[in-house]
């Protein structure tokens, strides 16, 4: 049925009622250009001269680029890019972090109907060389400053053929500013096709080589009635500043922010600078920064300072965020002290956006996920891919048909696999209930879902009442196999200095567990950790900490 | 553009605005079949249990089907289908006129994600020759009494393998009926893309062998905002009761009649009969039909008829009409006479419902073909394709990269079709003009243009001006030939019973036509005849009159034509 909480949006966005009313549907265009949908879109509009972009310099100087003016530069650089010999659903790198040449070598790409490759600068040489060779791609546009790093570790990428470098280059390599100096007259970009592949992104897998996921044109429509959402239906309010500390090269940086920002003529702000809680809240100030989008973890390190708005003159109004739950705490430290609406929302880079929080439309549960997003038919399934009634732990599952948000395939292999299928359900991974009003509330992943003694005991909740304890700064959960119980459970925990790391306070944690959760939920075996093995997305590595767990079972 | 009189349509239907907010789109699901999103629908909703479908059989009995009921047949009928080998894409001949089996095939065959090649009755043997061996069709479901005629010829039929015969089949053809008996209870319909091919049609091109033209499944969703302005924004409104005299093998028929009513979950009615105003008077009556959607033909047909409404009992509230130019005085009979909100639409085959009326939102101006629809852009252009200002008559074209209704291709060319696209644009090959208010004017064919004495001519408005006289019955206008002028304008015409074919009678419709419009576009010529060359869906081939008059001249077509 369609959530009639819902209805605002089929006036402000491309979310319609289906001709028998039962179901919102997210409309998407015949034809979609990335390009041409956003800064193309406004370069011919009355908007033109308003402020597309400014990026901050290292020395905080700044340069600003109007709608018209990006266009241009964009109409530019694709015809350097053509005359490299770039086609039509050929994918190009862009390793250029934070940047105006990102803005301009992603435009200029999908004016070609080529496919934008992102990369991110925080990748090593490994990385970069796996993703290019295994894309095969030709032409990679990057910045001085990673690439001298990069260059002679990276030898082996046989597919390259040209290296577009913005800074000082060698001199087999191409200047990215020569490529502005061509005449845009007479360009005329691609009509491309909604379904027509646009960008290439690797996702960091915790586990084996990074794979190459496709994403079509339509990905920006069909994200259009979620991020209205997650901005609080303030996306099309004019003079909007918008800006994210995360990399361009992932989905929340590029497409959470800075696409859906260009898309409604908003002005988009970008630094390639360090994060740290100091200079984010000197850079929101002095940008005057209204909408962002930042991943928890990052909020986390925020939150570390009390009371901003006491030191700083904030302008920061929505905050949507995504990529791993947030934890309520930092939610009200949101809400009381940042004095921002914090809007969750759930998804992979797969398929996403199907779960999430609108504190305009409907009272945010701090812990909870948010509900279903309209356009999305999202369930509860169990292993067989039966779905679980309300109140039940299982995973979290988007019905195939229909799902607008849906990848293209991995790189070559085009084409949904059967490993992420269950029926027509596509397999999220991770676990969840559904209460009785709708809400969802995280559960962790799949594989880290702890069957013991019959109970499936998510880890997340186990983590969020430890951070709840003020002695624990940071804590994570696993099972361990146990011939008895199945599984038990296991939680590794940093508590905040002066602790003592001894049996007293294990019992205090685990009593504590007991009393706010569930007493079969308790973690039987607490370690004592200094750092957590990260991700370069800064999650806690999960799978490294069952591999701690390991030589003991054995 | 954003022509705010619409904005209406955001919130009923899929249109939406851009986020720049300077123009509509039309928004399409990304998985989309024809069977899902209309009968399979409501099939699964709380409109089960409502008539889908009422078909009047000619002795008068009646037979009606509830969504669950068709949905259930076509499910049974895919079963069948399948296991006599019809996979996805595969083109399945549908030759049942309008009556439930045509329904049944068409949902049947969207449900295993093949293509409905659909075949007008109507179309002759040489017609249905080229179109069973070009779209090498392995199945057709048919009719004995159509079919039985065409026995003979179809060894020549070269790829049709299976004939599924509704009526009385012949050794070695299947029943229909028998089809609908296999258990279906694990049968699962095929998830189609929103451009996987739906329906295959031929169009009746007035020149050359008809040509198949394929549409996507899209075409339930790209039409939706269109359909909801000419069906004058009821098409949400409980209690519709939709009937069309046309052909549901047709375009018009088929995707502006049955799917919408069928999307929205109303009632169709269905018959086979012979057209005739007072049989169709009756009908509407007796079904109390609200909604139709009738070629200006029919409506010229029904419009003999004076004040129907003081002899019938009609129910009837909204024709949507499509294919040819509506005369003015027969949108005045609808409106005046007939009582009802008729409303024009205008597309080609190809690509369609650019202009159009909406007089819920709009006044219609008659003689006009409407405004230009939302979701797309629509403009006049010269000949080197740039946009023309208001009151300038230029071709009628359609931005390639908007258009939502574009279709996959012709059968065999996938892709925009070479013949339409000239840069940026989708041509019509129609002339007409945009007035100050928004609304535009067909002249004529680009073909049918008259270039005479420097002047470039529409035939018509010479023809509406002539029609509008009582002397006369039917008229149609070409350029002939002529030494000194390059062409003159040339009417052939049908006088009225007792109107002597005579030049008195021809100095006075001259004169008339030099009082009504401008000097130069009086026909200098004007021949009497009796019956028009006419095409199968009811328009006068201008062409062939165009022939003969040059034929006469003595000249050969292709100096004075070309443009």
């Amino acid at each position: 049925m369609a959530d009639p909480v819902y209805a605002p949006l089929t006036e402000l966005t491309n979310l319609y009622l289906d001709a028998s009313q039962d179901r919102h549907v997210i409309g998407i265009p015949k034809n979609a250009n990335l390009a041409a949908d956003t800064v193309g879109r406004v370069a011919q509009s009355d908007q033109a001269h308003h402020i597309a972009l400014i990026h901050e310099n290292s020395d905080q100087s700044l340069e600003s680029y109007t709608f018209a003016e990006l266009d241009d530069l964009a109409s530019r650089f694709a015809v350097a890019l053509a005359d490299l010999g770039v086609r039509r659903a050929e994918p190009v790198a862009v390793h250029t972090a934070q940047s105006p040449q990102t803005a301009i070598a992603h435009l200029a790409i999908y004016k070609l109907g080529a496919i934008a490759m992102t990369i991110s600068h925080l990748h090593g040489a490994d990385g970069i060389t796996h993703i290019i060779n295994d894309s095969g791609t030709r032409v990679l546009i990057t910045q001085s400053e990673f690439w001298s790093k990069l260059r002679t570790a990276c030898k082996n990428l046989p597919s390259l053929e040209h290296c577009i470098v913005n800074g000082t280059r060698e001199a087999e390599e191409i200047g990215f500013d020569a490529c502005l100096a061509t005449s845009p007259a007479g360009f005329e970009p691609e009509v491309t096709a909604s379904e027509e592949p646009a960008i290439l992104m690797y996702t960091s897998g915790s586990t084996g080589k990074a794979k190459g996921i496709i994403h079509a044109h339509r990905l920006l429509h069909a994200y259009r009635p979620s991020l209205t959402l997650v901005y609080n239906l303030e996306l099309n309010h004019s003079n909007g500043i918008f800006w994210t500390p995360s990399d361009w090269a992932w989905l929340g940086g590029i497409f959470d922010l800075v696409l859906p920002a260009w898309q409604h003529g908003q002005t988009v702000v970008s630094c390639n600078h360090r994060f740290s809680a100091n200079w984010a809240f000197e850079f929101l100030q002095r940008h005057q920064i209204t909408h962002s989008f930042m991943a928890p973890t990052a909020l986390k390190r925020l939150a570390e300072v009390n009371s901003p708005r006491a030191k700083w003159d904030l302008a920061i109004r929505v905050i949507s965020t995504g990529g791993e739950s947030l934890p309520s705490d930092i939610l009200r430290w949101a809400e009381d002290e940042l004095g921002v609406v914090c809007n969750e929302f759930y998804g992979m880079t797969e398929f996403s956006d199907s779960i999430g929080c609108c504190k305009r439309l409907f009272p945010t549960l701090p812990g909870s996920m948010g509900r279903v997003f309209p356009g999305h038919q999202v369930a509860i399934i169990d292993e067989s891919g039966v779905e679980l009634p309300d109140g039940t732990v299982g995973e979290i599952a988007v019905w195939a048909a229909g799902e607008p948000c849906l990848f293209l395939g991995y790189w070559g292999q085009p084409g949904i696999p059967d490993s992420l299928h269950i029926g027509n359900w596509l397999k999220s991974g991770d676990l969840a209930a559904r209460d009785q009003n709708g809400y969802f509330w995280y559960k962790g992943r799949t594989d880290d879902l702890i069957n013991s003694s019959g109970y499936r005991i998510g880890p997340n909740e186990v983590e969020e009442t430890l951070l709840s304890n003020p002695i624990v700064a940071e804590a994570a959960v696993i099972g361990k196999p146990d011939p008895e119980r199945g599984a038990i459970v296991v939680a590794f925990v940093r508590l905040i200095e002066g602790i003592p790391k001894d049996d007293q306070t294990r019992g205090q944690l685990q009593q504590f567990v007991k009393q706010n959760l569930a007493s079969y939920k308790y973690p039987r075996i607490i370690e004592f950790v200094d750092e957590f093995p990260m991700t370069n997305t800064g999650k806690i590595r999960r799978g490294k900490l069952r591999e701690m767990t390991a030589p003991q079972i054995s | 553009m954003i022509d705010p009189v619409y904005s209406i349509l955001t919130r009923t239907t899929n249109l939406y605005k851009d986020p720049v907010g300077d123009c509509y789109r039309v928004g399409l699901p990304v998985n989309a079949n024809i069977a899902a999103d209309t009968i399979g629908r409501h099939a699964n909703n709380g409109n089960a249990e409502r008539i889908a479908l009422v078909h009047e059989h000619r002795n008068g009995s009646i037979q009606t089907y509830t969504y669950q009921e068709l949905d259930n047949l076509a499910t049974r009928l895919a079963v069948s289908l399948a296991s006599l080998g019809v996979r996805r894409g595969d083109p399945v001949a549908v030759h049942t006129a309008q009556r439930p089996e045509t329904a049944i095939a068409h949902m049947a065959i969207y449900k295993l994600g093949a293509v409905v090649l659909t075949l007008s009755h109507l179309a002759g043997p040489d017609a249905t020759s080229h179109i069973l061996n070009d779209s090498k069709a392995a199945f057709i479901i048919t009719h004995s009494d159509y079919w039985t005629p065409l026995r003979d010829i179809a060894r020549g039929f070269d790829h049709l393998k299976h004939r599924i015969i509704c009526g009385t089949p012949e050794l070695g053809e299947i029943l229909f009926d028998d089809l609908l008996s296999v258990c279906a209870d694990h049968f699962e319909p095929v998830i189609t893309a929103t451009e996987d091919p739906a329906v295959l049609m031929y169009t009746s091109g007035a020149t050359g062998k008809p040509k198949g033209v394929l549409l996507a499944h899209r075409s339930a969703h790209c039409y939706r905002p269109t359909l909801n302005l000419v069906y004058n924004l009821q098409l949400d409104e409980p209690g519709s009761i939709f009937w069309t005299p046309s052909d549901w093998a047709w375009s018009g028929g088929l995707f502006d009649l049955c799917l919408p009513a069928w999307q929205h979950g109303h009632t169709v009615v269905s018959a086979n009969r012979r057209f005739s105003a007072n049989w169709a008077f009756d009908f509407m009556a007796r079904h109390r039909i609200t909604h139709s959607f009738m070629t200006a033909t029919a409506l010229k047909r029904l419009a003999e008829v004076r004040n129907p409404r003081t002899r019938w009992d009609l129910a009837m509230r909204v024709v949507c009409t499509s294919g040819e130019s509506l005369p003015s005085d027969i949108l005045r009979w609808c409106e005046q006479e007939f009582g009802i909100v008729c409303n024009e639409l205008y597309g080609l085959t190809e690509f369609t419902d650019m202009i159009g009326c909406c007089k819920a939102l709009y006044p219609t101006k008659p003689g006009s073909m409407g405004r230009a629809f939302p979701g797309r852009h629509v403009a006049i252009i010269d000949e080197e394709g740039i946009e023309q200002p208001d009151g300038v008559a230029g071709e009628i074209a359609s931005r390639l990269e908007d258009d939502p209704t574009l279709i996959l291709g012709y059968w065999g060319d996938l892709g925009v079709p070479a013949s339409l696209k000239d840069g940026q644009w989708l041509r019509t090959g129609d002339y007409a003009v945009r007035d100050q208010d928004g609304y535009f004017w067909f002249k004529c064919r680009k073909d049918d243009l008259i270039k005479s004495a420097g002047y470039r001519i529409g035939p018509n408005e010479i023809e509406d001006s002539l029609i509008s006289h009582r002397d006369v019955t039917e008229a149609a206008v070409v350029g002939k030939p002529d030494p000194e002028r390059g062409t003159i304008v040339m009417a052939y015409i049908r006088v009225a019973n007792g109107v002597a074919k005579n030049d008195a009678t021809r100095r006075r419709l001259q004169q008339y036509v030099k009082n009504n419009l401008a000097a130069y576009q009086y026909p200098r010529v004007i021949e009497f005849i009796d019956a028009f060359p006419m095409t199968s869906t009811g328009k006068i081939k201008r062409n062939v009159l165009r022939e003969k008059a040059a034929r006469e001249a003595g000249a050969p077509e292709s100096i004075e034509y070309q443009t």
